[in-house]
């Protein structure tokens, strides 16, 4: 049980100054400090003389550009990074969490879903990483998602979430066998405990309930992937 | 300056005319005066000895008339010819030989045809009866040809004596002898003395008896004639000797006939200068221009070289045989001078001579001119000919179609083989071995030629096949010359255009990719702007309160806008084919129930009824999950936005033993007035629908990306009702459960 009590510093880094004043203003309002920059040689100059807790960043500038800056940046520091930008192509997306970034959001974005993904983000930076591990011997932590299976809880990114029995019990299913594709009829087996299996979207619609509570972005899940055409699965790396 | 005057004076046509006029005055005189000579210089002796009693002429003149004499000596007198004692006794022998030959044969033919019924007679006969009979022969040929072999002999001694006769006439006809010949018997001279010492007195003789023989004055050239040329018996004696004033006559005409053929000499020499250097001239500026560069051609040249060539050999036949004939008559007897040139006959014979010059003289000229222009073969007759032939052949075996080609071929290989047989036939033994080689080698070149022809075909269907695989710059080489050469540059030329096409293609693909990329990331970077400032003014209170109103439409339709721009975006990147597929077996009917289950809220929220049938484990197919799932929700997003409210949608998986199929059903609620390709095509919808949200792509983004995973989609309208049909191809059933990780 966390809450923000500290003021971090969000750097956002775009050649568009307008896109950068106008996430300073979210920002703010979520009562952040925020650091401008706009070009990624002045991002490494801020990094280097101001504490910053956070950074948003644009790929395509000037001088130096977001993939490089995060290169860059990543030799030093861990700072969580968002990567801000244009390019949507999923070769695009692969190439900037490989290169260190955490997280990847296309413009134009959804203003509410980056805020969440930016909290989501230091909250991780900054409490989870300082958590009791005592606490933790019996709980399944896959990144953010923490499932207690002794009190059958869910918590995300330190935040809890409620679900409904069914709901925690088809998760607890997924993330005891993190990577493992669970189809409807399996699921319903093991949760429903195999009474006669119904052939329609029940499992698919108790998923996507779950999705739409644990994840900032349920069309594009973190945690709880859709195997299209086959199943579903927890995501574990 | 000054040398280009000289030239051009040297080219100036009245000096060409000049020394056409020189060539031919000099030729023309010079002929005459050779004619003349020809009749009036019997003896080219007069330039080596100019004295006429030592010529050789003389020595000759004395010893025919020796032999002459010798001759009535052998002959006797006429009593002695008519007793046939001069006949030449081996002649008479040879010809009688002949009579008894012919004789003999003729009694041959008659003896068969009277022996023919009797054969026994000749059985008896042995080579002793041989000999008897050859015998008896021959007395028999004495006694029947006695008459004919008589008039043989008068035959003999008439001739004998019709020469005697003509010999007397001769030696005593002749002018310049006194002679005395004699051999005991008879005795012929014009002279009363008989003294060797008279004959030896003058100042040319000949005497012959027992003790000597001797010629004066001496020719040491003809020595050897004398004493081989005649025989004469050991009891002639003959004196003869040159009467002076007949040597002096002759002596005359000896030194008219040098000074005659020394002035014509010198003439001729004269001439043949001059007729040189004009010759020299108009050889050198014949045909040049005055620039004295181009070759001029004046309308003779047109004449064929041949023809001409002909015509200049026709002048000079017909002028060498109309000499010839001059020479023999008497027309030009009379010594000639050039100072008798008004004479008629030299006058006459000077004109025919300087025409056909002119004609000659003309054609040559004519001639100088192609060979400066090296044109001299090309316009002759027969190489037009020839090479009009050989461009003939050349048309018939290069340009013709190729069957013509064959054919010729063909054909001329039958002829040949034919005339070799027939020459094989006709001909003897020996040479039918030689036809037979050369039949052998006409073969081998046939099958070797063969092969040197369909080679490159071979190459050339290589060539293809390579290209067909896709190595578009692979290019055919062959012979130029082949038959095939331009079936070789036709295909290379098709690869050619093949791969400026594919490549032209590549790069137009690559430019639309690049230029959606680009036209997206520059729509995109504001479209940022606009969504999160419109939601940012959304949460402020406005003044006055519709401004409020405004701010949500703009907030509204910038979010349509986004997503029209992600369509378009992902359609182009569809239809380009810029994408990368991850397939793997899928299950349609769970992908039916999970795309539905995205959708529950909408759905339940619709007043459509949605009535799926779709049992799992039947429908596999092999495609790329992600894409599916996109064409299935924009599916039944566009059922959920134009199906007619309380109706039933109907949605079915089903597969057969190929085909997995996904059939959507429902009823618009608008009047579907377009044709049924059209609705899949980038931005087409009915014209009601377009006030509404969505791109208008949401059909075509689904088709694409059916037609990337290898499926079709189908569109159909009945009335009212509006059909999907979606057909893939059966993934197979092997291999473990697809849920097991």
């Amino acid at each position: 049980m966390v809450t923000v009590i500290q003021s971090y510093s969000v750097l956002v880094v775009d050649d568009d100054q307008d896109i950068v004043e106008s996430l300073s203003i979210y920002l703010r309002h979520e009562g952040y400090e925020v650091l401008k920059a706009y070009d990624g040689l002045q991002a490494l100059e801020i990094i280097n003389t101001k504490p910053v807790h956070l950074l948003l960043m644009d790929i395509m500038m000037p001088k130096l550009d977001g993939i490089k800056a995060t290169l860059k940046i990543r030799e030093e520091k861990n700072i969580p990074i968002i990567i801000v930008s244009a390019k949507s192509e999923d070769m695009d997306k692969i190439h900037g969490l490989t290169v260190g970034a955490d997280d990847y959001v296309t413009k134009p974005f959804n203003p509410l879903e980056l805020l969440a993904r930016v909290k989501s983000q230091l909250r991780r930076y900054t409490s989870l990483g300082n958590m009791d591990q005592s606490h933790t011997a019996s709980k399944i932590i896959i990144s953010g998602l923490q499932v207690d299976p002794e009190c059958k809880s869910v918590a995300v990114d330190g935040e809890f979430v409620k679900l409904t029995p069914l709901e925690y019990g088809i998760l607890e299913l997924l993330c005891k066998h993190p990577n493992r594709v669970f189809s409807a009829e399996e699921i319903y087996r093991r949760v429903w405990n195999g009474e006669g299996f119904v052939n329609d979207n029940t499992i698919a619609v108790h998923v996507r309930r779950i999705r739409e509570k644990i994840e900032i972005n349920p069309k594009e899940p973190k945690y709880l992937k859709v195997v299209w055409g086959v199943g579903y699965r927890i995501e574990k790396n | 300056m000054l040398d280009t005057e000289l030239k051009k004076i040297k080219r100036s046509p009245i000096v060409t005319v000049f020394a056409f006029l020189l060539v031919v005055v000099s030729f023309g005189i010079a002929a005459t005066i050779f004619a003349n000579q020809m009749k009036n210089v019997h003896n080219l002796e007069v330039l080596s000895e100019r004295d006429y009693v030592k010529s050789s002429e003389l020595s000759s003149h004395q010893q025919s008339f020796l032999e002459d004499l010798n001759h009535l000596l052998k002959y006797g007198n006429e009593e002695n010819i008519k007793a046939g004692n001069s006949i030449d006794k081996t002649d008479f022998e040879i010809r009688k030989q002949r009579i008894f030959d012919d004789w003999c044969a003729d009694l041959d033919r008659r003896m068969e045809l009277a022996d023919q019924p009797n054969d026994d007679k000749p059985s008896a006969s042995t080579v002793e009866s041989k000999l008897q009979k050859s015998q008896v022969i021959k007395n028999k040929f004495e006694q029947e040809m006695a008459g004919k072999l008589a008039d043989l002999r008068q035959e003999m001694v008439d001739s004998e004596f019709r020469e005697y006769r003509s010999l007397l006439q001769r030696v005593s006809n002749q002018p310049g002898f006194y002679y005395y010949a004699t051999n005991g018997v008879v005795t012929y001279s014009n002279t009363e003395q008989r003294d060797r010492n008279y004959f030896t007195g003058f100042q040319a003789y000949y005497v012959v008896d027992k003790s000597v023989s001797k010629i004066y004055p001496t020719n040491k050239d003809n020595t050897g004639f004398y004493d081989s040329a005649f025989d004469y018996a050991s009891n002639n004696t003959i004196y003869l000797a040159v009467n002076d004033e007949y040597l002096a006559q002759k002596q005359e005409e000896w030194d008219r006939q040098y000074e005659h053929l020394h002035y014509g000499m010198r003439v001729i020499a004269g001439a043949v200068l001059l007729i040189c250097i004009g010759l020299l001239y108009l050889i050198w500026g014949t045909g040049r221009g005055n620039d004295g560069q181009t070759i001029q051609f004046q309308l003779i040249d047109r004449l064929y070289t041949d023809i001409a060539l002909f015509g200049i050999l026709t002048v000079v036949f017909s002028w060498a045989i109309l000499m010839v004939q001059l020479i023999q008559s008497n027309f030009l007897d009379a010594p000639l001078f050039i100072s008798d040139f008004l004479r008629p006959d030299f006058l006459s014979a000077t004109l025919f001579n300087m025409i056909s010059c002119s004609l000659g003289l003309w054609l040559l000229l004519s001639l100088v001119r192609r060979l400066k222009n090296r044109s001299l073969l090309k316009e002759s007759l027969t190489y037009q000919a020839v090479s009009k032939i050989w461009t003939m052949i050349r048309t018939i075996l290069n340009s013709g179609p190729l069957f013509m080609k064959i054919a010729a071929a063909i054909v001329l290989l039958v002829a040949s083989v034919f005339v070799l047989s027939a020459l094989m036939v006709t001909a003897g033994s020996r040479l039918a071995f030689f036809f037979f080689l050369v039949l052998g080698a006409l073969t081998t070149f046939a099958v070797y030629y063969t092969i040197y022809v369909v080679k490159p075909l071979q190459v050339i269907m290589d060539g293809v096949k390579i290209i067909k695989k896709g190595q578009l710059d692979h290019e055919i080489v062959i012979n130029e010359n082949s038959l095939f050469a331009a079936l070789a540059r036709d295909v290379n030329t098709l690869a050619d255009g093949l791969k400026r096409a594919l490549a032209k293609e590549i790069k137009a693909e690559r430019m639309k990719s690049e230029l959606v990329t680009n036209v997206s990331h520059d729509l995109k970077t504001p479209l940022t702007s606009i969504i999160n400032y419109a939601d940012l003014l959304s949460k402020e209170n406005l003044i006055p309160e519709s401004a409020n109103e405004y701010v949500a439409v703009i907030k509204k339709k910038s979010e349509r806008l986004k997503q029209m721009t992600q369509d378009l975006f992902e359609i182009s990147r569809v239809q380009s084919g810029n994408i990368t597929m991850e397939m793997e077996r899928i299950d349609m009917a769970v992908l039916v129930n999970q795309s539905l289950a995205e959708l529950e809220e909408q759905i339940e929220g619709s007043e459509l009824e949605f009535k799926v049938n779709a049992q799992e484990g039947q429908a596999l197919v092999m495609a790329d999950g992600k894409r599916l799932s996109r064409v299935l929700e924009n599916l039944i997003q566009n059922v959920l936005k134009y199906a007619l409210t309380k109706t039933r949608v109907y949605l079915t998986v089903s597969a057969d033993e190929t085909y997995v199929y996904v059939e959507f059903k429902n009823i618009a609620n608008y009047e579907m007035n377009f044709h049924e390709d059209e609705i899949l095509e980038r931005f087409v919808r009915g014209d009601q629908a377009r006030t509404t949200e969505g791109s208008g792509l949401g059909l075509a983004i689904a088709q694409s990306n059916i037609a990337a995973c290898g499926g079709v989609l189908k569109v159909t309208v009945d009335g009212d009702l509006f059909k999907v049909m979606i057909k893939m191809k059966k993934a197979s059933l092997d291999g473990d459960a697809p849920a097991n990780p």
